[in-house]
Parts: C-alpha cells; sequence; structure tokens
C-alpha cells in the first residue's frame, strides 16, 4: 500500500506489514511484549508460547513488527488460516510439511530421507523437493490441480504419524544447519473457532507442534480450550491499548491535519474501547462524515459509532447473552471458570469473540480473574445506565442521534425504573437489522461513502453492498468502475461465486485473485445459496483478502443469513444496501462529464469508458 | 534581469497562461475542471472523495479544513467582458468572494501585447543551454505567476481564535498561504488556490511540497515548449497529474 507523506492515511484498520507502514504509521504501544518476543525469537531454544488476544487487538502487527526484524532464513511460518484447501488434519500437517520444505529448502538441508519421498505424492525426482512445497504452499490456479493438493491431504490423513515424522525430521535438519531450533509461527489459529470442526482437525497438528520452539497466534478464547495439549504452552495476552496510544496513533494517522480533528478524539477514544481496529474504524467513519458530508463534530460521531457498531458487531447474533454480559459488567471481571465451564463456556466464549466484551489483561498473579470492560459501543445498547453522568459532548451526540431517528449504541432506547432498556428482543430486532434510512444508499451516496476505497491506489478496503432487487446491478458496477477510473487506471475484474453443494466458490475466488495487484478492483457476485461450510471458508481465509480492493454484491436477504458466520472477515468488511431505487439519481451530464475527464486522460481502449457509455445509454433510455 | 530575460519572461508568462489554463470550448472547460476537482485530494494529501455533481460552469469543493469550502461560478466567463467568481465558505457563510471582472481593465491588460509572439527556441539562441535557461525561466513565471503573486493576501494567524483552537498549530504555516489578488484568469485563480491551500504541519514541509508541485509543471511546460508545436496546451489530466 503506498501512504502519504505528509497526510491522511486511513484504512479500514488492516495489519501493518511493508517497511513504509511501519515507519509512517506504527506505534510502539507494547515494549514489553515485543522485547519478550524478541528474545523469544533468538533464543536457540524456547519453549511453545501463545500469542492470545481479541480480534483487532494489534497481534498480527506486533507480530509482523518482531518478524521483520527477525534474522535470517531459519524462521518457519505456517499460515494455518489461509494455505490449506480444505480443514482436515492431513491438509494441516501438509501446510505444516510445505513451510518446513521452504525453510530447510532455503537453508540448503538435504531433505531426503525423510521417511516420505516425493512419489508417495505422485512427484517425479526431477522437480525435487522444490516442487511438493510449490504444490502445498501455492494457490492452485485450476481445479486439476486443487485435485492434486488434496491428494497430498489425503497420505496425511492416512497416516498422520508418517507426515508427524517427516516435519519432525526437517526441523532437526534446519536446527543442526542453523544451530538453533527454529522459530515455528503458527499462524491464523484465532481463525478457528473451538466449536468448529476445523479445529479438531488442527488441534492436533497444534498438539504436535508443542514439542517445538512454537509461536501461536490465537484468539483469546483458546486459552480456555483445556482438552488439548497445546493450550498448556507459555502465554503472552495482547489486551487493550492504552488512551495515550490511541491518540498517537491518530496523530500519526491523520498527519498534517490532525489537529484540525484533535476535538474529537476523546469522544472517539473513549468508543474505540481500547481496540486498535475499532479505533481505526471508528476515526475513518468520523473523518468521512466530518470533512465530506460537513456534519458537525457529534453527527459525525453518531454517525460514525452507528456505522461501526452496525459494521463490527455482531448484532446477528439469535441468542445474545445479555445477562451474562450484564454480569460481566457489574463485576469487571471474568472468571476462568466461567469461560470454561459446560453451562456458561459457549456464552462467554461468543461475547469475548464477537469483541462484545474486551479483556484489558491477564488476571494478576495468584487470580483467576480477567479484567474486563463492555466494548463502548455495545454498552450503550446494552446495559443504560440511567443515573450515570456522561460528559457534555456524549449527551451532545445523544441528541443529536434521537433528532435524527437513528440509534447509534441505543441512544433513544426507552427505559424501565431501573434505567435498563426496555424489551431486549425489539433491540436486538433493530440492532441486527442494519437496516435505518441512514444505511439505504442510492448508487451515487454510495460511491461517496465508498471513494476513498475506490479511487484510491493508497488502500486497499473491501465493501460488501447488498441489494433487494437484481436488475439493473451491472449498470451500478459500470457506473462505480467508470467512475473511479475517472480518479485513476483501475482494472475490474468480476468473479461471479455460486454458491451451493458440490461447488468450491472460495478456491475459485482463490485462484481468482492469485495474480492481484494494486490496480485492480475485484467486483465480486455471491450467487445462490452458499452452503454454511463454504460461509465458513471466507471467515477462514480473511487474510487473504488483506491486500485486496474487493467490491462484494449480495443479496440483502442472504447476507443476514451469512454474517452470523464471520466474525472476522466482517472486520475487513463495510456493509452498505442499496435501496430499491438505487439508480434513481445517477444523472446523464454527470455521466457525460466523466466521459469528457476519461477521454482526456486515457486512451479509447479504456474500459472505464466502456462503462460510463453504458451508463449513458441506459440513462438515454430511461428519458 | 537582462532585457533579453525581461522580454521572453514576458512572452513566457503569456505562453503559460495560455497552455495550462485557458481551455476555450464549453467541453475543454469543463474537462480541465473535473480534472481539477478529482486533484484536489491527492495533492493535498487527504482521502479521496467522490465529487458529485457538474464540475462546470458552477462548482463546490471542500478544503482540507473542516467546514471550509469554496464555490465557483465560471457560468459568465464566456461573455464579452467576462466575469467569474470564486466564493470562500466557512459553515455555510460566504466570507469572501475572489471577483473577476473584465469590464474593469487592469493595468496589464492595456499593456501591448509583448512583442516577439509565440516563444520559441529561438529565444534561446544557445542550444547547449536553452534547456536550463527555459526551466529557470519558466519556474521564474510560476512562482510569481502562481506560488507567490506579487499582490496577495495571507489570512491573518489571528484569525484562527475565531476558527477555534485547532487552527492554531497552522499558526506559522499561514505565511505560506498567499492568495493572489491580481490574478484576472479564473482557472488560473482555482489552481492557485489548489497550490497555496495546501496546509502541512511545517513551512518547510509546505514550501517543499508546492515547489514540488511547481517543479512538476515546470516540466510540463518545458516539454511543451521544446516539443516545437506552437499550439500546444498541456493536457489537464497531465496538469493536474491524474494518474495514468
Amino acid at each position: 500500500m503506498k501512504r502519504r507523506p505528509h497526510g491522511v492515511n486511513l484504512d479500514d484498520g488492516v495489519e501493518l506489514s511493508s517497511v513504509e507502514d511501519f515507519d509512517r504509521l506504527y506505534v510502539s504501544a507494547r515494549p514489553e511484549e515485543e522485547c519478550l518476543l524478541h528474545e523469544w525469537m533468538t533464543a536457540s531454544r524456547a519453549e511453545a508460547l501463545i500469542l492470545s488476544g481479541q480480534i483487532g487487538t494489534g497481534k498480527t502487527t506486533l507480530l509482523n513488527d518482531v518478524l521483520r526484524h527477525a534474522p535470517g532464513p531459519g524462521v518457519v511460518r505456517v499460515e494455518f488460516d489461509q494455505v490449506p484447501l480444505e480443514e482436515t488434519q492431513g491438509a494441516f500437517l501438509a501446510v505444516l510439511l510445505g513451510a518446513l520444505l521452504k525453510a530447510a529448502l532455503a537453508l540448503g538441508c538435504s531433505c531426503d530421507g525423510l521417511g516420505i519421498t516425493l512419489s508417495d505424492f505422485g512427484l517425479s525426482r526431477s522437480g525435487g523437493w522444490e516442487a511438493l512445497r510449490d504444490l502445498i504452499l501455492i494457490a492452485p490456479p485450476s481445479g486439476a490441480e486443487a485435485r492434486r493438493v488434496r491428494a497430498v491431504y489425503e497420505v496425511f490423513n492416512e497416516n498422520a504419524r508418517q507426515g508427524q515424522r517427516a516435519c519432525t525430521a526437517l526441523i532437526e535438519r534446519i536446527e543442526t544447519k542453523a544451530g538453533a531450533l527454529p522459530p515455528i509461527i503458527a499462524e491464523g489459529v484465532d481463525k478457528f473457532v473451538i466449536s468448529r470442526a476445523g479445529y479438531i482437525q488442527l488441534a492436533g497438528v497444534l498438539d504436535f507442534l508443542s514439542n517445538y520452539k512454537t509461536l501461536y497466534e490465537a484468539n483469546v478464547f483458546h486459552l480456555f480450550d483445556t482438552a488439548h495439549k497445546w493450550v498448556g504452552s507459555d502465554k503472552l495476552f495482547v489486551g487493550l491499548l492504552h488512551d495515550e496510544t490511541i491518540v498517537t496513533m491518530y496523530e500519526r494517522r491523520l498527519g498534517s491535519y490532525a489537529p484540525l480533528h484533535r476535538d474529537a478524539f476523546p469522544l472517539l477514544v473513549e468508543y474505540a474501547g481500547g481496540n486498535a481496529r475499532q479505533a481505526l474504524r471508528l476515526l475513518n467513519g468520523y473523518y468521512f462524515f466530518r470533512t465530506q458530508r460537513g456534519n458537525d463534530r457529534s453527527a459525525a460521531f453518531a454517525m460514525a459509532a452507528h456505522r461501526v457498531t452496525q459494521d463490527l458487531l455482531q448484532f446477528g447474533f439469535d441468542r445474545f447473552p445479555a445477562n451474562l454480559l450484564a454480569i460481566f459488567k457489574r463485576d469487571g471481571y471474568v472468571e476462568a471458570g466461567v469461560l470454561t465451564s459446560l453451562e456458561t463456556a459457549q456464552d462467554a466464549h461468543a461475547i469475548l469473540y464477537h469483541n462484545w466484551a474486551l479483556l484489558r489483561s491477564a488476571p494478576s498473579a495468584g487470580t483467576t480473574r480477567w479484567p474486563l470492560i463492555i466494548n463502548a459501543l455495545v454498552s450503550d445498547a446494552v446495559i443504560w445506565e440511567k443515573d450515570t453522568p456522561e460528559p457534555p459532548e456524549l449527551t451532545a451526540v445523544r441528541r443529536w442521534a434521537r433528532d435524527h431517528h437513528i440509534s447509534p449504541m441505543g441512544l433513544s432506547m426507552p427505559e424501565d425504573e431501573e434505567g435498563r432498556p426496555r424489551a431486549w428482543k425489539e433491540i436486538w430486532e433493530q440492532l441486527s437489522s442494519s437496516e435505518s434510512s441512514e444505511d439505504e444508499l442510492n448508487i451515487v451516496r454510495l460511491l461517496e461513502e465508498v471513494a476513498s476505497s475506490l479511487f484510491s491506489a493508497n488502500r486497499q478496503d473491501r465493501i460488501m453492498v447488498s441489494y433487494r432487487d437484481p436488475q439493473n446491478l451491472n449498470i451500478a458496477l459500470d457506473y462505480l468502475i467508470g467512475k473511479a477510473a475517472t480518479y485513476g487506471p483501475f482494472l475490474c475484474r468480476e468473479i461471479r461465486l455460486i454458491g451451493g453443494e458440490g461447488l468450491d466458490p472460495a478456491a475459485k475466488l482463490m485462484a481468482e485473485i492469485k495474480k492481484k495487484d494494486e490496480a485492480t478492483i475485484y467486483a465480486i457476485f455471491m450467487e445462490e445459496a452458499w452452503t454454511p461450510g463454504q460461509i465458513d471458508t471466507l471467515e477462514r481465509l480473511r487474510d487473504r483478502f488483506i491486500d485486496v480492493q474487493m467490491l462484494w454484491f449480495v443479496e440483502h436477504a442472504a447476507l443476514l443469513r451469512y454474517l452470523p458466520h464471520w466474525p472476522q472477515f466482517r472486520q475487513l468488511l463495510r456493509f452498505y444496501t442499496l435501496e430499491d431505487d438505487f439508480l434513481s439519481a445517477l444523472s446523464r451530464e454527470e455521466i457525460e462529464e466523466d466521459l469528457s475527464v476519461l477521454s482526456n486522460v486515457s486512451g479509447p481502449k479504456d474500459s472505464g469508458i466502456g462503462r460510463l457509455r453504458r451508463v449513458l445509454r441506459y440513462l438515454k433510455s430511461r428519458e | 534581469m537582462t532585457p533579453q530575460e525581461r522580454k521572453r519572461r514576458a512572452i513566457l508568462w503569456h505562453e503559460v497562461e495560455r497552455r495550462l489554463f485557458s481551455p476555450v470550448s464549453a467541453s475543454d472547460k469543463t474537462t480541465w475542471c473535473a480534472c481539477f476537482r478529482r486533484s484536489l485530494a491527492q495533492f493535498w494529501e487527504i482521502e479521496d472523495f467522490a465529487v458529485q455533481g457538474s464540475a462546470f460552469p458552477i462548482a463546490k469543493f471542500s478544503l482540507p479544513l473542516p467546514d471550509f469550502s469554496v464555490l465557483y461560478d465560471l457560468s459568465e466567463w464566456g461573455n464579452d467582458p467576462g466575469r467569474s467568481s470564486v466564493r470562500m465558505i466557512f459553515k455555510g457563510v460566504v466570507f469572501a468572494c475572489h471577483d473577476i471582472d473584465h469590464a474593469y481593465h487592469d493595468r496589464g491588460s492595456l499593456a501591448d501585447t509583448p512583442p516577439g509572439g509565440v516563444l520559441n527556441r529561438n529565444h534561446y539562441p544557445n542550444r547547449h543551454t536553452r534547456s536550463d535557461e527555459l526551466m529557470t525561466d519558466i519556474r521564474w513565471v510560476l512562482d510569481r505567476f502562481i506560488l507567490h503573486p506579487c499582490a496577495h493576501f495571507h489570512p491573518m494567524p489571528d484569525v484562527l481564535g475565531y476558527l477555534g483552537p485547532a487552527y492554531e498549530p497552522f499558526r506559522d504555516v499561514l505565511h505560506e498561504v498567499r492568495l493572489g489578488l491580481g490574478i484576472t484568469n479564473p482557472f488560473a485563480a482555482l489552481f492557485q488556490f489548489r497550490m497555496n491551500l495546501v496546509l502541512l504541519l511545517t513551512r518547510d514541509d509546505t514550501k517543499a511540497h508546492k515547489e514540488a508541485e511547481r517543479n512538476r509543471i515546470a516540466d510540463l511546460v518545458h516539454d511543451a515548449i521544446l516539443s516545437g508545436n506552437a499550439v500546444q496546451t498541456v493536457p489537464p489530466g497531465r496538469l493536474f497529474d491524474l494518474p495514468r
């Protein structure tokens, strides 16, 4: 991602990865954890370690920072979430083997005599072990290639011990060559919910890795999975960011223009809840409403909070654990036992996984209480405290929201005598529907909201647009992409992903975006009814989409069904709903002007010209 | 300045205005304005935003400062005499208006057209130094035409007290905001708004940013003149650095 040297660098809160990202935007917020991880990385031997935290706390960025300073090629990065085509133990073992092969080959280790041969996988010796490595690690470009990869998985599914022995032998060879145990980074474990079948399959491989110098990137709820050995490893918990850190983050993100928005920082920080991604999404929304819509501070904040609440938090959940959340709120902590007990674990995990409550830190020595706060965006909706004095800024925000009939954070909920909101069911229906007049956009308004993503090579954001009426959707896409082309040289690749039994839409998507580049916008149409497994796969593959600019289109009713499957994936998305007559705001004059710009800046073969001409023809046909 | 330099810079000034800021047809004006508006976010280093509505003849754009916007009206620019206005707005209230009304002549308009016609290679007879001399001249003209006009006004730092504390850190940088008073071409006026309303936190950064842009534009003018094509203007897409 390109960054502006002095000015504004917003995005939807994705991990920092490039040198430029770190130079311009990184705020070193956890010096102790950084130091500990550096020591762990450089030690010649070390025990397995779990780096855990909730979604959006900055685990991956912290890890990237440590890894960019890691010496040499001996680091083994295993992307358990992104590489496997399926969630079987054989697939996970194969991915581990592929990552070890990569490190071993980079160090010049011999890979013969591992107890497996290339012929076990249908490969000839001429391609060498590199061929097996590439087959496992590189996303298959075709269905036939995918079948070859699955055949490798099958070998390990039938004989997991054989795979483990080969991995052990490779680890030993790397250790001999490098003079130290290789650090194995088990990335993406945090994408696997304990209750899902995929996790059960993965856990066997994680247990195997606990014998080595492994760093697990996990969600905090994994720490309470007492059934598996790997969970007994040492732990490093990433909790909430300090308010000052978030302010520094905001300063960096807004660059020269930070002073103009400092007056909003206290409120934004308060509602960020110490979570890096939530903080950035709030800033992003606030900046848009304040600078581009010209809203005053209160209105901009209220709408940003409303937007982020709908986008990030899982209000479509059909069994919202309000009572448990109220207890957490009252106590200010959660007992470890609540997270392991059969009666309460499921709800407690849901609360943590969806970031409805945010753990401040690990328990103090000698206690089992995890201090927490209720996510401020949820808190106001769930636990309405009438007597709590609030700052004048917040009063102004509430007043604005009430006057404009929007309910970010349940701002205008009816209360009972104790100051709690009445009628939970109604509240949740209201919050989960994601629908208010503010959210439904015509195509011109939609463009305004998503412009910073579509127009800019500085950003790779992902937008999901739901629609009720698919008629003229192609014209809408032509308009969005054609308009984007007037700002820069974008290509658009349209991908139609059809769900249903016997199909593999995620594999198709991975193959399509394999050769991604910054100037391409992927327009993805989710069609037909996707199965739960297919929807879950997007959740696991989430990080594959981080540096891809995507515009998803999905039928509105289907989206409401899919959302509960995507606590992680939805963090990468912004959601918008198109109103039924979404093309009504297009004007012929404006399209003609856009065409004149495109003709000036590009050649006649620019695809944007073709798109805008189609829009123009459509508009003329309506006259 | 030697008499030769004076002469060719006088011609060059006209050349710069003609090649950069003088779209003729309605379609050219529309394209120029549309490219202008699209370039603002990139140049000011703010998030890109969608520009709605037509860019010509009347349009509005937001400044990087919250609550500030600019409304320009070029609808009478094609008339004789040509008129236009650029209004500055704060929280919906117009607080300043840059009117151009060619019914009232300025001193420059009474002067003879600079002798020597169109600038060409002959004004730089030494072919070894031609390119450098031309570049020096172009930068000299752009500095005085756009970056630092002879007559200009600065918003005074004390006004920041009325805008609120958020603006205080820009006190020092305000001296880099020089809005030219003598610009009689509305396209040039809009261009210098774009150039002079970039507010980076330090004067040095702001100055360097503007100079880099000046140098980029100077390259375009330089190449257009040396191409030998006397009528070639700089396409707005290139003038405004729209990526392609």
